[in-house]
């Protein structure tokens, strides 16, 4: 008996000890804290990891250019970056940190919708202003819009705003059978939710059950195949780039034709990559940027594959930039008021001034009743044509 | 003076105890931080559930690769229960836990029979089923999950804080410790480390092995269900995405890089791996390489887990404080002539394998008191007739009576419950257990006391556990290996070891002992030794069966000998008798050429 | 609704036939080994991913890429086996392999991050991208090939290992260690052999596979854990169980698919496990009745 007491009291000490030290070390990292810093929590690994290292791209370009002109009152701004792995509790950790130990004044991120749901609690509650430069996910910004002081902004298109571009097409072109396919994670399904929604409001029911699969799935045959027997007449789909062409391949196989739509990762240079130009041509998708839509755009453009040439250049333009406006917009609430959380969420909300966005944005990007920086006038339906993104205008 | 719970921890355990009360509530207003005080909750319910994959994997010897699974079935019990049905924290909890017992009771059921890589598949498409089925079914929340989960509320009706949910967390992994090595040094933990020695011995001395697997499933799977119970509440979130087959290799990591096996092992290894990725959170490109090369260094330079390597080390094995001398009771000698010795009659006993007849119609009848010898050249039969007399295989036809009473047919534990138990060719010990471990698992049927008496170690149970040592120490020194009382059974010389086994038969109180070969591979000193331990148990009245290809020492000890052939009886008398028949000779040397006779 | 079927089973069949391929992998290791490659998934993405870099950036020609990826694997299973294999065999954890094959599957996914990023990249099929037709189903060139090179390849390798003097020495190497030492077989070598063998195997696949699936650093895990199945589904130590184990892994996820496409998942596992509960050794498995 008395062996393994004594052992248990020796391990009890040694593991409280191997605590301590691990503990100690990671407290050393905070020690060196800066004063300034601008927290950031990204997808680099997982399933969104290339919106993610897109993004960070443009975040890092903002902050350079920023120090270079000489920081906050001569004091650079320092970046803290951590990786969400696309992983709810992990986001919710890493914002955490930032605001605990890094001690940051405003925190930009995250990739994903799914980690987004799972952040915004956290950044309400602590009163840590977070500007979300890609998830689509609607309650993003729903689910706080009605507080007195909201926390939460976003500078991307939101899937409802996307969807309705869809609709109105459809409407256009006076379709009435619709088809449905997403992707089986946070994202698609909350595209779901807001595609059957939407469409009902405009009157088009959809014909057939929605079809599901998996992001990474290589044959969409099976799914299609149900599309094709209730004679869809177009197809709604919220897949991101290779689901997307996947989709496209798949309908190749069977012989399908039939015109369909995703949202802005569709419409990546990605897209065009993996599937070549057969592939994609007459795939439609929403989006409110390309690089060449206004000069500020196309200097950005170049800067940025100038920059970055070893990580492949401008190789998601849309995060980039996005992501790149945000950071600014934040720097620029930092310029106005100083490194207070809460200050800086003021400021974010009446900035009005912000002529130098590279995305559609106004300058006026958000008010009181407004976290969306890119509305519906932001947006357009475009579709491929012989490996060229060009409006639609029919 | 024995406290009535816990009567086995001295003063140095109940140190233990009070020193991790004291860090756990020390530690969050020490580290007074929102972001360590959440990793120091998530270390601590990750612990939780490798103490129940150990308990799993360790001590059984039972791979799992999908504890994501049984972590998500606590997970979303707890979290749909108070979201969707108003449950508070107190309630949802127990039953989220219960939950997950159940899942892991019905994950037990395609296991029992399934071993090694099939073992590890059953595992593998359970943790994915879970996943898929959270990810796809509504009712689950899907990939967005359930949100706005509330955390427990205290009696004023505020929600815990960060601090208090440590406290919670920490307080309940303590006691899941304290409880786990109570079972650790109890019967329960000896049964389940006797399984993962072997299977087939642990039968043949009356151990259910089906229901104590299934037993070791439930407590591993209760311990992930609170693991994810805690989980659930811990950020309000959650969704499919957390449960997936990365998690299920990092939990099994943890428990076994740490030690399998070992009562501090999974802390050791939760602790490393957890706060592994918080440490290099800077270093997220190379945190895979280190986490990948962190496994694999450790498995291929550890197998035992940096506990069971450092205990591997006579350094540390010199400070541990030698075990108490145990004063051996001989009455168990006595008690083997207790109750009525019947007679065991095989009738009419027929085991064919498909076209191959291994036994035809063989009676044989054993009385009472005496070694009766069984002989007969290779691929007669004998094993085939042990291993149905055993329970091991059903027989085709024909009984198996002991006192009349049919028991043929009944599985190895059920015939050990008969009173007929076995020795084994290739000898099967259980290994990882030390010598008079070995023995005390003989005791298992009868031994009275369960599993709540041993989790909670009461003094009845401790009281009952010193009594039995005593007789297994009697039993060793009856078998002359007293002096290696301590020492794992895997360290025995080959004689040795044989006698072990032995004494672990003799513990069953068995109303017929078959010894399967006993004198294979041993050498003249330990025959000699053999013969005399065979002579001193009919001595103390057991009944044997000796299957032997050793003439000499066959015609020395036996009373009567049965003689099979392609697997029928072909003789059966003394010794001497035996030896001249000419059937016998017949079969062992073949029939004599033409002119020839044997002389 | 047939012509949906038909299609499901044209589909099913090419993805099925690499899980068979393998399948075979964890087939040749088991039986010499008892022990499998947990990273095979990984294995496959090498060899898609060397032979991405062979085709398409440095431009040589189609049969010499697949040759280099399948030889490149078949040399990293060597090191596999030494690695993470031979240094467990005799350990106290008869699970140490699952482990540690783990975790060379986490640091050659993290080494594939880091030399060829972390997105897929296109894989353009050297057949060209025309649909071709089976009765009323599509197919692309590619998949065709993969049906034929990949159940060629299992045939080959039940040649090799039935009728080639090697591949006999490696089966008695599989049925008894020690009397094939006995025998003059250098059985060290022989289990370097069938890790090489099998991880060529897997490369073979990922070359075979990646044209349809794109190549990238996590292309491998779930077809490594598909074809684990399917190999248990079969049998691991049936041939011919683990080709139809792949085969019907392959079927059954599209034909579920056509049904309901929420169970194109999970429908594989589930087969799994209630068929184990009552074959504990696979469908076709030999049933062993342990020798006491």
């Amino acid at each position: 008996m008395t062996v393994n007491n004594l052992v248990r009291a020796i391990r009890r000490v040694a593991v409280g000890s191997l605590l301590a030290a691990g503990v100690a070390v990671a407290s050393l990292q905070g020690a060196i804290a800066a004063e300034l810093k601008l927290g950031v929590d990204l997808s680099l690994t997982g399933g969104t990891d290339d919106f993610g290292r897109g993004a960070r791209m443009g975040i890092e370009m903002a902050v350079k250019e920023y120090n270079a002109k000489g920081g906050y009152k001569g004091k650079p701004v320092e970046l803290a970056i951590y990786d969400d792995e696309t992983k709810p509790a992990k986001g919710v950790e890493n914002l955490t940190r930032l605001i605990t130990r890094d001690r940051v004044f405003a925190v930009i991120g995250p990739a994903n919708s799914g980690v987004a749901l799972a952040m915004i609690d956290i950044a309400q509650k602590q009163k840590m202003p977070l500007v979300v430069p890609l998830p689509t996910s609607e309650p993003i910004i729903g689910r706080y819009a009605n507080e007195a002081k909201h926390y939460i902004f976003r500078v991307t298109l939101n899937d409802g705003i996307q969807t309705q571009f869809m609709i109105d097409y459809i409407k256009r072109k006076g379709l009435k059978r619709i088809g449905l396919m997403h992707d089986s994670t946070g994202w698609g399904q909350s595209g779901r939710e807001t595609a059957v929604r939407l469409l009902k409001e405009a009157g088009i029911p959809l014909v057939a059950e929605p079809q599901v699969f998996d992001q990474n799935d290589t044959d969409m045959t099976a799914q299609l195949s149900k599309l094709r027997d209730a004679n869809v007449e177009f197809i709604v789909s919220y897949s991101l780039a290779p689901a997307g062409v996947q989709i496209a391949k798949s309908m190749q196989k069977i012989g399908m034709k039939t015109p369909w739509s995703g949202t802005w990762g569709v419409l990546a240079p990605n897209f065009l990559k993996l599937g070549g130009k057969e592939a994609a041509e007459g795939v439609m998708g929403v989006t409110s940027y390309t690089i060449d839509h206004s000069d500020k755009a196309k200097a950005f453009h170049e800067r940025v594959e100038a920059a970055y040439k070893d990580q492949g250049g401008d190789f998601f333009p849309v995060t980039t930039a996005q992501a790149y406006d945000a950071a600014r917009l934040v720097l620029k609430a930092l310029d106005k008021v100083g490194p207070d959380p809460v200050k800086v969420r003021d400021a974010i909300e009446a900035i009005d001034d912000f002529h130098e966005a590279v995305t559609k944005m106004h300058p006026r990007p958000f008010t009181k009743e407004n976290h969306e920086a890119l509305g519906a006038d932001t947006g357009f339906l475009a579709v491929w044509r012989d490996g060229k993104v060009f409006r639609v205008t029919d | 003076m024995r406290l009535p719970l816990l009567a086995a921890t001295g003063p140095m355990g109940w140190l233990g105890i009070v020193a991790a009360a004291l860090t756990v509530y020390a530690l969050p207003l020490v580290l007074d931080d929102a972001f360590f005080i959440l990793v120091m909750q998530s270390l601590a319910y990750l612990y939780i559930v490798a103490i129940g994959i150990d308990i799993l994997v360790g001590w059984t010897g039972q791979i799992s690769i999908g504890h994501a699974g049984l972590y998500a079935v606590g997970a979303y019990t707890s979290a749909l229960l108070t979201t969707k049905a108003g449950f508070s924290f107190w309630a949802s909890a127990p039953l989220g836990v219960v939950a997950a017992g159940i899942a892991g009771g019905l994950l037990a059921l395609p296991s029992l029979r399934a071993k090694g890589p099939y073992l590890a598949m059953v595992t593998l498409a359970f943790g994915f089923m879970v996943e898929v089925t959270a990810n796809r079914w509504d009712f689950t929340g899907g990939p967005m999950g359930i949100m706005s989960i509330p955390g427990p509320r205290l009696p004023s009706g505020e929600e815990m804080d960060g601090t208090e949910y440590f406290w919670l967390i920490g307080g309940t992994a303590i006691v899941v410790q304290v409880l786990t090595a109570n079972l650790y040094r109890s019967r329960i933990g000896r049964t389940l480390f006797a399984l993962q020695g072997s299977e087939v011995a642990a039968e043949t001395v009356g151990i259910n092995v089906y229901a104590w697997k299934v037993l070791a499933f439930v407590l591993s799977s209760v311990c992930a269900g609170l693991g994810g119970v805690f989980f659930a509440h811990q950020n309000g979130f959650i969704n499919s995405d957390t449960f997936v087959f990365g998690l299920s290799v990092q939990l099994l990591t943890s428990a076994l890089m740490g030690g399998s096996g070992t009562l501090f092992g999974p802390l050791v290894g939760s602790v490393i791996l957890n706060l592994l990725p918080t440490i290099f959170a800077h270093l997220h490109e190379y945190q895979l390489y280190i986490y990948g090369g962190i496994i694999l260094v450790t498995i291929v330079f550890m197998p035992r887990g940096i506990v069971g390597s450092l205990l591997q080390l006579n350094v540390v094995r010199g400070l541990l404080p030698k075990p108490a001398a145990i004063a051996p009771d001989p009455s168990v000698i006595a008690e083997l002539r207790e109750g009525a010795r019947p007679t065991v009659t095989v009738r009419d006993l027929s085991k064919h394998f498909g076209g191959i007849r291994a036994l035809n119609n063989v009676d044989i009848s054993i009385k009472p008191g005496t070694v009766h010898g069984l002989i007969g050249p290779n691929g007669s039969g004998k094993s085939t007739f042990v291993n149905v007399v055993t329970g091991i295989y059903k027989p085709t036809s024909g009984e198996v009576e002991v006192a009349g009473k049919q028991v043929g047919g009944s599985s190895p534990h059920g015939m050990a419950r008969s009173g007929i138990t076995r020795t084994f060719q290739s000898i099967r010990l259980f290994g990882d257990l030390s010598v008079l471990n070995n023995v005390m698992v003989g005791f298992h049927l009868q031994l009275r006391y369960g599993f709540l008496s041993h989790l909670f170690q009461t003094a009845g149970a401790v009281a009952e556990e010193e009594r039995y040592r005593r007789r297994a120490m009697a039993l060793l020194e009856f078998v002359g290996i007293a002096d290696r009382a301590e020492d794992l059974a895997q360290n025995l010389s080959y004689g040795e070891q044989r006698r072990l086994e032995i004494a672990r038969g003799l513990a069953t109180k068995p109303k017929l002992l078959l010894l399967d070969e006993p004198a294979a591979g041993v050498n003249p000193t330990e025959l000699h030794y053999l013969a005399d331990v065979i002579g001193r148990i009919k001595a103390a009245g057991v009944t044997q069966v000796v299957i032997e290809h050793h003439m000499e020492l066959i015609m020395g000890i036996s009373d009567t000998i049965s003689v099979l052939d392609f697997g029928q009886k072909i003789a059966e008398g003394t010794a001497t008798e035996v030896r001249a028949n000419p059937k016998v000779i017949e079969a062992y040397l073949g029939a004599p050429a033409e002119g020839e006779t044997h002389g | 609704m047939f012509a949906n079927i038909w299609q499901a089973v044209i589909s099913g069949l090419s993805i099925g036939s690499i899980y068979a391929l393998i399948a075979q992998g964890y087939y040749v290791t088991y039986i010499t080994t008892s022990t499998l490659n947990f990273g095979q998934g990984e294995f496959l993405m090498i060899g898609a991913m060397i032979g991405l870099t062979a085709y398409v950036v440095l431009g040589v020609p189609f049969p010499l890429a697949l040759l280099i990826a399948v030889v490149a694997t078949g040399l990293m299973g060597i090191a596999l086996e030494r690695i993470a294999i031979r240094p467990v065999l005799r350990h106290v954890l008869t699970h140490s392999w699952v482990l540690s094959t783990l975790a060379i599957s986490i640091i050659l996914k993290n080494g594939a991050v880091s030399l060829w990023g972390p997105e897929q990249i296109r894989f353009p099929s050297p057949f060209g991208e025309e649909v071709l037709k089976i009765g009323n189903a599509g197919i692309f060139p590619q998949e065709l090939f993969i049906i034929v090179c990949a159940l060629g390849t299992v045939a080959a390798v039940q040649l090799f290992l039935k009728k080639s003097i090697l591949g006999k020495a490696m089966m008695a190497v599989a049925h008894n260690r020690n009397a094939a030492a006995v025998m003059g077989i250098d059985v060290k070598r022989m289990v370097i052999l069938a890790f090489m063998l099998s991880s060529a195997l897997a490369g073979l696949g990922g070359i075979l596979i990646a044209p349809v699936t794109f190549a990238w650093a996590y292309m491998g895990t779930v077809p490594g854990i598909k074809a684990f199945a399917a190999a248990i589904f079969g049998g691991l130590e049936n041939p011919v169980g683990i080709l139809i184990g792949g085969l019907l892994i392959g079927l059954l996820e599209q034909l579920f698919g056509v049904i309901n496409s929420n169970l194109k998942e999970g429908i594989t596992f589930l087969f799994i496990l209630i068929m184990l509960a009552f074959r504990p050794t696979g469908l076709m498995g030999r049933r062993t009745v342990e020798k006491v």
